[in-house]
């Protein structure tokens, strides 16, 4: 059904396509708050918990196009998740010395797929996953991620670095074991 | 932002971006219960959308406005009328004996931080300023020589009138010290600045003052208010 007209008939308090909203994008949101949180009882909770602040919000917000209720949704989503972590103490990341930045090598991305990406991000210490995901993934700057995240801007930089070096590891790891298996 | 954008170049994140995008499912698990997620969220989005506590204060404080709005109006009108009636009793005081005057302790014979207002005809209160609010006491009984000697009297400007039959009768008793339409006194060596007391007079008959002809039931002498007590 077009998005356009359930966010119509949803702001109108109709429940029907509320469900119709959450079910459309229940699985893609539950992706992004799997990306932040490891357990999956806490996904779901935090996926319920930014769908209800979507619909309550709802009466604010001029759809302009899937994609911009995509985004916003996402937004929350990952608010949600900060939150929760926040909340959790998770964030007590002691300042480090900045690593060597560590390219990744795009050719190797390229062969990955998408659950291998995934699997590979979800392998990250929660500090290191935490940064990427909002630097690498979601564009956001140091600063906006040190003031997200209640760390400094230097932090931030190290872990993304560190993250970047583990990764790079992983993903040669992975690559060796495929050429020994193509070899074999 | 460029350096950050030479480490971490827009196409890549837009690769990783692209690639998690294709993602219909979290990899490696089962999807969610949509059906029971949504029960769970129509619940709690039910319950908000029916608050129980708010319009409970919202009754109350509609009663509350309902109670104190009309008391207000009619306070607000009785001190209109009270000033009002002072400043037209130029003009009816020769027609409708009811005077409205105070008695102030003289400041000649005791410090003139004391101060007595009385409202001898009636027992509505005089129009004072702010600074004649006083807690109250009561006297049983004064003779005339210690009122005489002790108080003065605060009239009304309407009131000062020496003809008057009323103020000539007190003016043989209490020396007399005009009040201006405000409530304000007059004179401003006869400071108000000071806290006061009020007092009860139970036996008027001391001070001998007039009596009312037209209006034989009501005694003249009601209330004295005292500034403050040596």
């Amino acid at each position: 059904m077009d998005l356009a007209y359930l966010i119509k008939e949803a702001k109108a308090g109709s429940s029907a396509a509320q469900k119709c909203i959450f079910d459309q994008l229940a699985d893609r949101m539950m992706i992004v708050c799997c990306r932040y949180v490891k357990s999956r009882e806490d996904a779901e909770e935090l996926l319920l918990n930014g769908f209800y602040k979507f619909f309550t919000a709802l009466s604010g917000f001029h759809y302009q196009g899937e994609g911009a209720l995509f985004a916003w949704i996402k937004k929350i989503m990952i608010n949600e998740c900060l939150m929760f972590l926040r909340k959790k103490n998770a964030f007590k990341i002691v300042t480090e010395e900045e690593a060597a930045d560590v390219q990744l090598d795009d050719e190797a991305l390229v062969k990955l797929s998408a659950d291998e990406i995934f699997s590979l991000i979800l392998l990250l210490p929660l500090g290191y996953r935490t940064v990427f995901n909002l630097h690498a993934i979601e564009g956001m700057k140091h600063a906006e991620i040190a003031v997200a995240l209640g760390i400094s801007e230097g932090t931030s930089k190290s872990q993304l670095s560190k993250a970047r070096a583990l990764l790079q590891k992983l993903l040669m790891q992975k690559e060796e074991t495929y050429v020994s298996r193509k070899t074999k | 932002m460029s350096v950050e954008k030479q480490n971490d170049p827009i196409d890549q994140r837009d690769l990783w971006r692209v690639q998690l995008d294709q993602l219909k499912l979290v990899p490696g698990q089962n999807a969610i219960d949509k059906d029971q997620a949504w029960k769970k969220l129509y619940d709690r989005l039910k319950e908000q959308s029916h608050p129980r506590k708010y319009p409970i204060y919202w009754i109350a404080a509609a009663c509350l406005c309902c109670l104190f709005f009309p008391l207000g109006i009619k306070i607000l009108r009785q001190e209109d009328h009270a000033i009002k009636k002072m400043g037209s009793g130029k003009h009816s005081a020769a027609v409708n004996a009811s005077p409205v005057f105070e008695v102030q302790q003289s400041p000649g014979h005791a410090s003139p931080k004391n101060e007595i207002i009385r409202n001898l005809h009636s027992d509505q209160e005089p129009v004072l300023h702010a600074s004649h609010k006083f807690p109250a006491i009561a006297i049983q009984e004064k003779s005339p020589a210690e009122i005489s000697a002790a108080f003065s009297i605060i009239l009304a400007r309407n009131r000062v009138a020496p003809r008057d039959p009323l103020v000539s009768g007190i003016r043989k008793v209490l020396p007399v010290i005009p009040l201006n339409e405000s409530g304000l006194l007059l004179d401003p060596n006869y400071s108000s600045a000071h806290p006061s007391y009020k007092l009860k007079i139970y036996n008027p008959a001391n001070l001998d003052l007039p009596s009312f002809a037209d209006e034989p039931q009501r005694q003249p002498a009601v209330k004295i208010k005292l500034a403050a007590q040596n």
